[in-house]
C-alpha cells in the first residue's frame, strides 16, 4: 500500500501504469458508494465515478492540482462534487415523469455539502476496510487476537462467547480487543495518510 | 472534587464507558490521572467506531453476476468446480491484483461448526498447510471465515487441468513423461511428509497438470476438518475417494493411516495413470470395494503391458502392508526416475544379477572390449588385473552406483563397506580426508564426495530383529550401552556403537505391564502393574521393593525413572514420586495437567511439570516448594487433549514441553522460564533430548519416522526413517553420536546421529530471496525476511537485530566489498540505496526504473577503482550503471532490446560486465560504455545465474537445462557438464579456491561439482528451492538461501573432518 515514492509524484508520468492503477483502486470504489449514498442508481453511480477519473487524469497532467492548497482527497471530491450533482438531476429528469413531485424535488435539492460527507463516509469506510486488510496480513500470527476482535467488534459476539470461541479467556479477550485496536488505529492511520495526500 | 481511586476500573467497565455509559466523578477523576486507563478507554471508542463505520453501507465494486458469495478483498470472477468439500471460485484480490482460487467450504456436518477447539484445530491445520512451499503444491494463502459462519481458503491459482484429463488429452503424454510427473508429485509429498503434513485424500481430481506438464497437489489437510471421514462409514455404494484409499484407511482396527498412505494413494494414481485402469475392481458395492483394498492383487504385469522395473515400483508403492511399501515419498520419487531413465530400481535390488545388468547397460563400451567385466557385488577383481584403464573406470563408476544404491537403501555399512573397498584398490589405505577430499586423485576424491553425503545423512548403520520384542522400553545405561526392556521380562544389552547384543538376561514380571524402565546401572527393573510398582533384580529376579498403587495409577502417563527416584502421573494430574530403591512416597501433587508428563532430575530432588494453569513448576521434592518462579502459561487454555510432556535439559537452563500442537522450547531467564521457540508439528510427539542439549528427537504416535531438531536453532534436522513399524522407544549414546531406536516390529536400528556440526542456521526463515549479500569477512548476511524487508544476520551477535533506519523491502540485495553501500531490489522496479555504517542501515534514496522494467539483478562494482559503481540488469535488456552514493545514473544501455536479463556478475578488476540473458546467451559487457563485447551461446535455455571465479578467468554458469557451463572468459569457449538435474539450477557459486563450484537446484538441493571435470562428486538436501548461493571467503564454506528455510552456512571443511580416517573395525 505505501510505497516510498510519492505516489503524488509517479501520476505525473501518464506511462506509469501502476501508479495510475493505485490511484484508481484508492477512489474509485469510493466515489461509486458516494453516489450510491446519495440515491444515484448504480449505472449512474459508476458513470460518475468515471467521468470523475477522467477530469482527475486530466486536470492533475496539466497540473491542475496544487498540493499546498489541500489534500488530494478534498481535490478529489471537489471534482466528484459537480460529476455527482449533475448525474443526480439527471436521473430525477429521467424519473421526472414517473415519481411524485416531492421525490423529484428532493433530488434536485443535493447541497455541495452532502457530497462531500457522503465521500467522507465512504472514504472513511474504505479506509477503514483497507487498514483492516494491512492489519491482517501483518498479524498473520496472532489470529486468536484478530479474531477476538473481529468477534466482538465486528460481528457482535458478547465476550464470554468470543473466549469460548476462540479459546482465550474472558480477559485475554479483553486484552486482545485493546491491543487490536490499538494496531487498527495506527494502521488507519497510515492508510488514512496515504491515500488522502496521494503518498 | 473527587480525587480519583487508585485502582484501574477493570476492561469491563471501560469498555461500558467507550458505550456510553454514564461515568462516575471518582472515575473520571482516575481517568484523567491514568494515562493507561485513559489509552484503553480510547480504543475501546476506537473500536466501536470502527464497528459503526464497517457496519455502514461497504464500498463496492460492480457486482458480479453469479450467486458467489461476498469475500471481504476479493472480487469473485467466477466459479471454477464444486465438490463435495465446497465451491472453488476464482477471485481477483483487489488491492494486489492477484488472481487466487477461494474454495468456500461446506459446513461441516451440515451446521456450522464454530466450536473452540475444531475453529482453533482447523485455523493450526490450515497455518502448517499454508507453510508448505514446494514447487508441486498448490500454496494456501489464506483462510477467510465468512459472516455466514463459513470457512473459505484462499490459495494460489493453477491454470491447469486434473490429472485424469491430463492422461486423457489427444496427444498423451509418454510413458516417462507419466514416470517423471508422478516424481514430481512424490516430491511435492515429500515435502509435506517432511513437515508433518500428510495428505490422506489423494486423487487424481486432486492433482493438476499446468501446461509445463508439472503437477500441483491440491488440498494438503483439509480432508480432516471437512467432514469427510478417513473411515467406511456409509452403506451403499462408494463415494469415489474411496478407490485410492489404502488398506489402513478402510480397515477398522489397523494402525491408521501415515505417511506411507499417501504413498499407497499415488501408487494407485500411478497405476491408473500408467494403465488406464484401476489395479483391483472399486466401482461395485461398498462392501466389495472396500475387499478389493484390503485383499485383492494387482492383475499380472503381462496382463497390462508394463515394464518390469515400473510394475515392481508400482507395486512396492501399493503393498498391502505399509511395512511394505517405500518408506518415504523421496524413495518412491527417486524409484520412478530411476525407472524412466532405465537405471536400476531400488524395487529390485535384491536381485544381484539385475543391478549388474543395469550397470552394464550404462558401460556398454567398456563391457563390449571384456565381456567378462561384471559390476556390483560379483568378483571382478580378476577382471582389473588387466589394468585395463576402460574397465577400472567402468568398476569405479559402478562401485560409486553401488555406494548411492545402498544409502539409498539405507544401507550405509554396506554403502561404507563398498566404498573401503574401492579406496583400497585405488591405493588410499590411510585416508586424510581433510586433504585428499580436496587434492586426492579423482578416484579418491569421488569416493571421499559419496562418503560427504553418507555423513550427511542420517542413514542406519545396523539393524537387528530382536525376536520377542515388542513394545519395548530402551535406555542408555551408565556404562554406555543401551539396555531394551520388554514386557515379558526380558533385558538385553547393546553396544551403542556395533548394534551388537551383548548380553541378555530374563526376571519374573508380575502378571501384566502397565509401565516398566531399566535402571541406569542396568540391574534393576522397575515395572509398573496393575495395582502396584516393584523393583526386580535382572540378574537374580529377586522383588527388592513392592509398592501397592491406588487405580488412579493403573494407567500411568508419566513413568520417569532416574538414579534417586521414581515419578509416576496418573491420567488424572497427579504425579507421586517415590523413592527409586525402597519405593518410598517423597512427593506427590495433582497439580498437574491432564494426562502430563512431569521430568525429575537425577538426583530426584527436583521435580518439573505444567500446572493446571500451565505455568512451568520448578519443585523441591524434599520442602515440596517451587524453587524458581513459575513461569507464563506455557500453553494456552490447554485442552483435555494436551497430555503434555516435559522434558529438561539436566542443567535445567532449557525445558521443553511437548503437546498436541507441536514442541514448546523454554529457557531459563533469571527465575523463571520464558518461551524461547515453538516448533509447530500439528500433533504430540513424544521427545527426548540428547545428552548434549542441542538436539530433541521426537516421533509420534505411530508415526514410522523420528524426527529431530536442533534445539539451539530450531531447524529441523533429517529424519530417521525406514522403520518397518512404528518408533516405540529412543535412546541416545552417551557421546550423542548414535542413536538407537525399536520399532514395533521389534526391529533395533542404530543410527548416526544428525549433529550439524558443519551447518549453521541464521535467523528466521526468508521468504523467496532471489540474492542474498554477506560482508567480506562472511561474519554477516544480508537477506530478506518473511515480510519481504531487508534484514541482516549477524553471526557474531545472533540475538541483537541492526538498526534499520526505515523498513526497506525487496527481494534481491547487493553490497560493495567494503560493505559499506547496500542496494535492495524489489519486483516493482525500485533500487533502495542505503549506507552501512556500523551495526545500521540508513536507506538514503529510492531509484525507480521507467515503467515495466523490474530489476533482474544487480551487483557492486568489486574494484576499488569503481567502488560505489552498481551494476543493474532488467528484465527488458537493459544494463545500467548507478553511482550508488549519489543515486544518478552513469550509464543506461539497451543491451539486448526485449531480451530478459537474467543474471549479472562483475570481472574482478571491473572492466567488464558479464550478463545471462533468458534464451541462454551470456553477454561481455565493456563497462566502461556497457558495449558488448563477446556473446557465447551457452544454452538453449535460460541461463538463471553466473559466478565468475577470483582469478577472472571463467565464468560458470547454471539455469534450466540442468547443467553447469563453464566458459572462459578470454576465449569464449564453453563447456557442459552432464545433466545434474531434472530441475532448472537456480543458483550458482564458486568455491575461493576454484576447485568447486556449487549449484542450487529448483527441488531443493546443492550439488557440488568438480570445476575443472565439471563432474558432479555430491548432493545434499537444503530443504527448500535453492534461489542464491554465495561461496564463502574461508576455502570450502557456503552460504545458502532456500525458500521458506533460514540462511544457512554450510562448512565442508567440518563436515570432512567427521570422515573416519582408516577403514573401521569389523565387529
Amino acid at each position: 500500500m505505501v510505497t516510498t515514492t510519492l505516489l503524488l509524484e509517479r501520476l505525473h508520468d501518464s506511462q506509469d501504469a501502476e501508479a495510475w492503477r493505485l490511484f484508481d483502486e484508492r477512489f474509485r470504489g469510493v466515489l461509486i458508494a458516494t453516489g450510491l449514498r446519495l440515491g444515484l442508481t448504480r449505472t449512474d453511480a459508476e458513470d460518475a465515478a468515471q467521468e470523475t477519473m477522467l477530469q482527475a487524469l486530466r486536470e492533475y497532467q496539466a497540473g491542475k492540482y496544487d498540493r499546498a492548497r489541500g489534500r488530494l482527497s478534498s481535490w478529489i471530491v471537489g471534482i466528484a462534487r459537480h460529476r455527482i450533482i449533475d448525474a443526480r438531476r439527471q436521473g430525477a429528469r429521467r424519473a421526472g415523469h414517473l415519481a411524485a413531485l416531492s421525490e423529484v424535488a428532493a433530488m434536485n435539492d443535493v447541497r455541495e455539502s452532502d457530497v462531500a460527507d457522503a465521500f467522507d463516509h465512504a472514504l472513511e469506510r474504505h479506509i477503514f476496510e483497507e487498514a483492516w486488510r494491512v492489519l491482517k496480513e501483518e498479524t498473520k500470527g496472532d489470529s486468536a487476537s484478530l479474531e477476538a476482535f473481529e468477534l466482538t467488534s465486528l460481528r457482535g459476539v458478547a465476550i464470554a462467547s468470543a473466549a469460548r470461541m476462540t479459546g482465550l479467556s474472558v480477559d485475554q479477550v479483553y486484552l486482545a480487543r485493546n491491543r487490536v485496536s490499538k494496531r487498527l488505529r495506527a494502521a488507519v492511520e497510515r492508510v488514512d495518510r496515504a491515500i488522502r495526500d496521494g503518498v | 472534587m473527587a480525587t480519583g481511586t487508585t485502582t484501574c476500573p477493570g476492561s469491563s467497565l471501560l469498555e461500558a464507558l467507550a458505550s456510553g455509559a454514564p461515568v462516575s466523578e471518582e472515575i473520571g477523576a482516575h481517568i484523567a490521572r491514568c494515562a493507561k486507563c485513559a489509552e484503553y478507554l480510547s480504543s475501546a471508542r476506537f473500536s466501536r467506531r470502527f464497528a459503526e463505520v464497517m457496519s455502514d453501507t461497504p464500498v463496492t465494486t460492480p457486482t458480479p453476476p453469479s450467486e458467489a458469495p461476498d469475500l471481504f478483498g476479493y472480487q469473485v470472477l467466477g466459479e471454477i468446480s464444486r465438490g463435495g468439500q465446497g465451491v472453488i471460485y476464482r477471485a481477483e484480490q483487489l488491492t494486489t491484483g492477484q488472481i487466487v482460487a477461494i474454495k468456500v467450504l461446506h459446513p461441516a456436518g451440515g451446521a456450522l461448526d464454530t466450536t473452540r477447539e475444531s475453529r482453533a484445530r482447523f485455523l493450526r491445520e490450515i497455518q502448517i498447510v499454508a507453510s508448505l512451499s514446494a514447487p508441486g503444491i498448490v500454496r494456501l494463502l489464506d483462510s477467510l471465515k465468512l459472516m455466514d459462519g463459513r470457512e473459505a481458503l484462499v490459495m494460489e491459482y493453477i491454470d491447469g487441468q486434473p490429472l485424469d484429463a491430463w492422461r486423457d488429452a489427444q496427444t498423451p503424454p509418454s510413458e516417462a513423461a507419466r514416470l517423471q510427473l508422478l516424481a514430481e508429485i512424490s516430491d511435492a509429498l515429500h515435502h509435506a511428509h517432511q513437515r508433518g503434513v500428510t495428505h490422506r485424500d489423494l486423487k487424481p481430481s486432486n492433482i493438476l497438470v499446468d501446461a509445463q506438464n508439472h503437477p500441483h497437489l491440491l488440498d494438503f489437510g483439509v480432508a480432516r476438518h471437512t467432514g469427510v471421514s478417513d473411515r467406511v462409514t456409509l452403506t451403499g455404494q462408494f463415494t469415489g475417494t474411496l478407490a485410492y484409499a489404502a488398506p489402513e484407511q478402510v480397515s477398522p482396527g489397523s494402525g491408521g493411516p501415515d505417511i506411507r498412505t499417501d504413498i499407497y494413494s499415488l501408487g494407485v494414481i500411478g497405476f491408473e495413470l500408467l494403465t488406464g485402469r484401476m489395479p483391483y475392481k472399486v466401482d461395485g458395492a461398498l462392501d466389495t470395494t472396500v475387499r478389493n483394498i484390503l485383499e485383492a492383487d494387482p492383475p499380472a504385469r503381462t496382463r497390462i503391458g508394463l515394464a518390469m522395473d515400473v510394475w515392481c515400483v508400482l507395486n512396492k508403492a501399493c503393498a498391502k502392508r505399509p511395512e511394505r511399501r517405500y518408506q518415504s515419498a523421496s524413495e518412491f520419487a527417486r524409484d520412478l526416475r530411476h525407472a524412466a531413465s532405465g537405471e536400476a530400481v531400488d524395487a529390485r535390488r535384491d536381485s544381484g544379477w539385475y543391478l549388474t545388468r543395469k550397470s552394464i547397460a550404462r558401460h556398454r563400451f567398456a563391457v563390449g572390449v571384456f565381456l567378462a567385466l561384471l559390476v556390483g557385488v560379483l568378483g571382478v577383481v580378476a577382471a582389473l588385473a588387466t589394468g585395463n584403464r576402460r574397465l577400472q573406470g567402468a568398476l569405479h563408476e559402478s562401485r560409486l552406483n553401488q555406494i548411492h544404491a545402498h544409502l539409498s537403501a539405507g544401507e550405509r555399512e554396506r554403502a561404507e563397506a563398498v566404498m573401503w573397498t574401492e579406496l583400497d584398490r585405488v591405493g588410499s589405505t590411510d585416508v586424510d580426508p581433510e586433504s585428499q577430499l580436496w587434492s586426492g586423485t579423482r578416484s579418491e576424491r569421488r569416493l571421499l564426495w559419496r562418503a560427504m553425503e553418507m555423513q550427511a545423512q542420517a542413514t542406519c548403520l545396523s539393524m537387528t530383529p530382536f525376536r520377542d520384542a515388542t513394545d519395548p522400553r530402551m535406555t542408555t545405561l551408565d556404562d554406555g550401552s543401551f539396555g531394551v526392556l520388554t514386557p515379558n521380562g526380558r533385558v538385553r544389552r547393546v553396544d551403542p556403537l556395533t548394534g551388537a547384543t551383548i548380553g541378555e538376561s530374563q526376571f519374573p514380571v508380575p502378571g501384566r505391564v502397565t509401565a516398566m524402565w531399566l535402571s541406569l546401572d542396568g540391574k534393576d527393573a522397575i515395572v509398573q502393574y496393575p495395582g502396584g510398582v516393584r523393583i526386580t533384580s535382572v540378574a537374580t529376579g529377586a522383588t527388592l521393593a513392592d509398592r501397592a498403587m491406588t487405580d488412579e495409577f493403573t494407567n500411568a502417563r508419566g513413568f520417569v525413572v532416574t538414579p534417586k527416584a521414581i515419578a509416576i502421573s496418573a491420567p488424572s494430574g497427579r504425579v507421586v514420586v517415590l523413592d527409586r530403591h525402597t519405593l518410598e512416597p517423597r512427593y506427590e501433587s495433582d497439580d498437574l495437567l491432564f494426562g502430563e508428563q512431569p521430568w525429575i532430575d537425577d538426583d530426584g530432588s527436583t521435580v518439573v511439570f505444567l500446572d493446571r494453569q500451565s505455568r512451568l513448576r520448578v519443585i523441591d521434592i524434599a520442602s515440596g516448594a517451587d524453587r524458581l518462579t513459575p513461569s507464563q502459561p506455557v500453553l494456552v487454555n490447554p485442552p483435555v487433549s494436551s497430555l503434555p510432556q516435559v522434558v529438561a535439559t539436566p542443567d535445567l537452563q532449557t525445558v521443553l514441553v511437548s503437546h498436541r500442537d507441536g514442541i514448546e522450547i523454554l529457557s531459563r531467564a533469571g527465575d523463571t522460564y520464558r518461551s524461547v521457540r515453538s516448533i509447530a508439528t500439528g500433533y504430540m510427539t513424544r521427545i527426548s533430548i540428547d545428552p548434549s542439549g542441542s538436539v530433541v528427537a521426537g516421533n509420534a504416535y505411530g508415526d514410522a519416522q523420528l524426527r529431530m531438531w536442533d534445539l539451539v536453532t530450531g531447524a529441523e534436522l533429517p529424519a530417521l526413517g525406514g522403520h518397518h513399524g512404528a518408533v516405540q522407544t529412543v535412546a541416545f549414546s552417551h557421546d550423542g553420536s548414535r542413536v538407537a531406536t525399536v520399532d514395533s516390529q521389534g526391529t533395533y536400528r542404530l543410527w548416526g546421529a544428525p549433529k550439524s556440526v558443519w551447518k549453521e542456521s541464521l535467523g528466521r526463515a526468508t521468504a523467496s530471496a532471489h540474492q542474498i549479500a554477506t560482508d567480506p569477512r562472511d561474519r554477516r548476511v544480508f537477506a530478506i525476511d518473511r515480510a519481504a524487508s531487508l534484514t541482516v544476520l549477524d553471526r557474531d551477535h545472533p540475538s541483537s537485530n541492526w538498526d534499520i533506519a526505515s523498513p526497506v523491502s525487496g527481494v534481491m540485495v547487493a553490497t560493495d566489498t567494503t560493505s559499506t553501500r547496500l542496494a535492495c531490489a524489489d519486483l516493482d522496479g525500485h533500487i533502495t540505496l542505503a549506507a552501512i555504517d556500523g551495526r545500521s542501515v540508513t536507506p538514503t534514496r529510492v531509484l525507480s526504473l521507467d515503467a515495466g522494467q523490474t530489476v533482474s539483478a544487480c551487483a557492486f562494482a568489486p574494484s576499488p577503482e569503481r567502488a560505489g559503481v552498481l551494476g543493474v540488469a532488467t528484465n527488458q535488456g537493459r544494463a545500467l550503471l548507478v553511482d550508488a552514493d549519489t543515486g544518478a545514473i552513469l550509464l543506461d544501455r539497451e543491451v539486448d532490446p526485449g531480451t530478459m536479463l537474467s543474471d549479472l556478475c562483475w570481472t574482478p578488476d571491473a572492466a567488464q560486465l558479464i550478463v545471462s540473458t533468458r534464451d541462454g546467451r551470456i553477454l561481455f559487457l565493456d563497462s566502461l560504455d556497457l558495449k558488448m563485447g563477446r556473446e557465447v551461446k551457452a544454452s538453449t535455455t535460460q541461463v538463471r545465474s553466473l559466478a565468475i571465479d577470483r582469478s577472472g578467468t571463467t565464468v560458470y554458469a547454471a539455469g534450466d537445462a540442468g547443467q553447469v557451463l563453464r566458459v572462459n572468459i578470454e576465449n569464449g569457449s564453453v563447456r557442459r557438464s552432464d545433466r545434474l538435474s531434472e530441475h532448472s539450477l537456480f543458483a550458482v557459486a564458486v568455491a575461493s579456491t576454484g576447485d568447486l563450484v556449487y549449484v542450487g537446484t529448483r527441488n531443493g538441493l546443492v550439488i557440488v561439482v568438480d570445476a575443472h571435470t565439471l563432474e558432479e562428486l555430491a548432493a545434499f538436501d537444503a530443504r527448500g528451492a535453492v534461489m542464491d548461493l554465495r561461496a564463502g571467503r574461508d576455502a570450502h564454506t557456503l552460504f545458502i538461501s532456500a525458500v521458506d528455510r533460514p540462511i544457512e552456512v554450510w562448512d565442508f571443511d567440518a563436515l570432512a573432518r567427521t570422515l573416519p580416517g582408516t577403514r573401521p573395525e569389523t565387529p
